[in-house]
């Protein structure tokens, strides 16, 4: 089952890909709240409730989080690991990248990634892609005891 | 002018000063003579020499684990004694002592000797003419420059090496970060386009989708770019492949695409060696250029088959396109050769090098006959899977 309040948080270093996700999110319908930051350090931050993220009311903590490979500070990968190898470790995690270098889908996977996805070129098809995942990932699949 | 008979030459004058190395052997390989070139190479004395074995003279270097040189020597001695016959030994090494006052060390040398019989009247061998070129200098030569090559060789791979990963490097910056522009400017038209909604003037919904057609062309050239570099440079895993899944699976994912086309696969197609995700590119690329070069008035149909050939498995597309003109025939597989001078006509001119680059990194070939106006059969010949 969905806790209540799901919320998804996705973290893309990229204005304008950030800005073609929300309004993916509005197109696709999604009423889960989703909340977005622009490097993987403040990923870590807003998960553990550090820095400026510690009102868990205004930043509340994901059922969901989308990470973009490729990101400043902290990439995709370092994020998940360190969500792995934290109490959080159960947290359904998405990668959502623009390219893959061989290898870069099996070192996500070798951290227990839940999916590799690739972003559309087109916001009808990305739009797509966040009603799928919404539907999902919120919707059909089992949710785990987080922490 | 002197005349009168010619006095006897001195021999022994003649033979010691000729210039070349020589020594004469008895039958049982002692030293009877020897030029004054062959003493001044060897570092050895007349004196010294005569009357002994030669093997005596010239043993093995002790410190050379290798050395061969006696061994190889007295066999070729033997044989000519054997045989009555010269024999001529390939290039030698067979190190040389230094005289005793100057510390009696070995040095490296390198030898081609020759070893001829003199006959007596019975037929028999009197004398061994041992005839030596020493080659050391030469040897050392090639030896070096071959070291000298392959410390280069070295170098240069290594620095293609560090070119390649900063190609790769290169061509993942341009995937991730050019294509995320081609992404905002899709996106944001739409979102204008959305937003206009059907008030919108038409010709500014028409500039409007022309940035997010030129945005996406931009994006697929990229990617076909992406998808022809990585072709050359990784290394294929070859399986068996179930061609009808591959085939069937690029039919079903254009669907959308092929809307107005019509798409007969005439099965079973038979299974093959190949990289899956390789060939399942080349169905698509051949698919979409089999039904993209269609005259306007006529629905594009396209056919796909295969066909056992003698241990192989030829993967045909055909058309009912325009076909290809003659003149274009030899240009067709070169990356970025736009054919169709028509600024309409779809393709990033790369679709068909990457076919053929596929097909040739996969062991096969790829080839076509076309008659223009009428339609092409391309085909791809792939190893035919084991059964």
């Amino acid at each position: 089952m969905i806790p209540e309040g799901a919320s998804i948080l996705i973290a893309d270093d990229n204005e304008d890909d950030r800005f073609l996700l929300t309004e993916a999110v509005r197109l696709a319908g999604i009423s889960a709240p989703v909340r977005l930051v622009e490097d993987g350090r403040k990923a870590v931050e807003y998960l553990s409730g550090a820095g400026g993220y510690s009102d868990r009311t205004q930043f509340p903590m994901p059922s969901l989080v989308i990470l973009d490979y490729k990101m400043p500070l902290k990439n995709g990968l370092e994020v998940l690991g360190w969500i792995r190898a934290s109490e959080l470790k159960r947290l359904p995690v998405l990668i959502l990248s623009a390219s893959s270098l061989p290898g870069d889908v099996e070192r996500a996977y070798d951290l227990h990634v839940n999916a590799y996805l690739m972003k559309p070129s087109s916001l009808e098809d990305l739009t797509r892609l966040m009603r799928a995942v919404d539907a999902f990932w919120l919707g059909f699949n089992e949710y785990p005891r987080v922490s | 002018m002197a005349t009168g008979p010619l006095k006897e030459p001195d021999f022994r004058a003649l033979f010691e000063g000729a210039p070349g190395l020589y020594l004469v052997l008895t039958p049982d390989f002692r030293i009877i003579a020897a030029s004054d070139a062959y003493l001044r190479a060897t570092m050895t004395k007349r004196e010294d020499i005569l009357g002994r074995d030669i093997f005596d003279v010239f043993p093995d270097n002790p410190t050379d684990p290798g050395a061969n040189g006696v061994r190889n020597f007295r066999r070729s001695l033997e044989k000519v004694v054997r045989r009555g016959r010269p024999d001529t030994m390939g290039v030698q090494k067979y190190d040389i002592r230094r005289p005793a006052a100057e510390g009696g060390a070995f040095v490296e040398r390198y030898w081609r000797p020759a070893n001829s019989p003199v006959l007596g009247p019975d037929r028999k061998v009197r004398f061994i003419i041992h005839r030596a070129e020493d080659v050391s200098e030469l040897v050392r030569l090639k030896r070096r420059s071959v070291e000298e090559l392959e410390k280069e060789i070295a170098e240069r791979t290594k620095k293609l090496q560090a070119t390649v990963a900063y190609l790769e490097a290169f061509s993942h910056t341009i995937a991730h970060d050019l294509r995320a522009p081609l992404r905002a400017l899709e996106g944001y038209s739409r979102i204008l386009l959305d937003r206009l909604g059907p008030a919108a003037a038409p010709d500014t919904v028409d500039l409007l989708q022309r940035i997010r057609r030129a945005a996406l062309w931009m994006d697929r050239l990229t990617q076909d770019v992406l998808d022809y570099s990585r072709l050359a440079r990784e290394e294929p895993n070859l399986t068996e492949v179930d061609l009808e899944r591959v085939v069937s699976g690029v039919v079903e994912n254009y669907a959308g695409a092929l809307e107005r086309a019509r798409v007969r696969i005439r099965a079973p197609l038979l299974p093959v060696r190949g990289q899956e995700t390789w060939l399942s590119q080349c169905v698509a690329h051949l698919l979409d250029n089999a039904i993209k070069f269609v005259p306007k008035d006529r629905t594009p149909e396209a056919e796909i088959w295969t066909e056992a050939r003698d241990g192989t498995v030829r993967l045909c597309v055909a058309d009912n396109g325009v076909g290809v003109d003659p003149d274009s025939r030899e240009y067709i597989f070169l990356p970025f050769e736009r054919l169709h001078a028509d600024r309409n006509s779809p393709g990033t001119g790369i679709g068909l090098a990457i076919v053929k680059l596929a097909a040739e990194r996969m062991r096969g070939r790829v080839g076509f006959d076309s008659e223009p106006g009428r339609g092409s059969r391309f085909w791809i010949d792939l190893e035919a899977a084991p059964r």
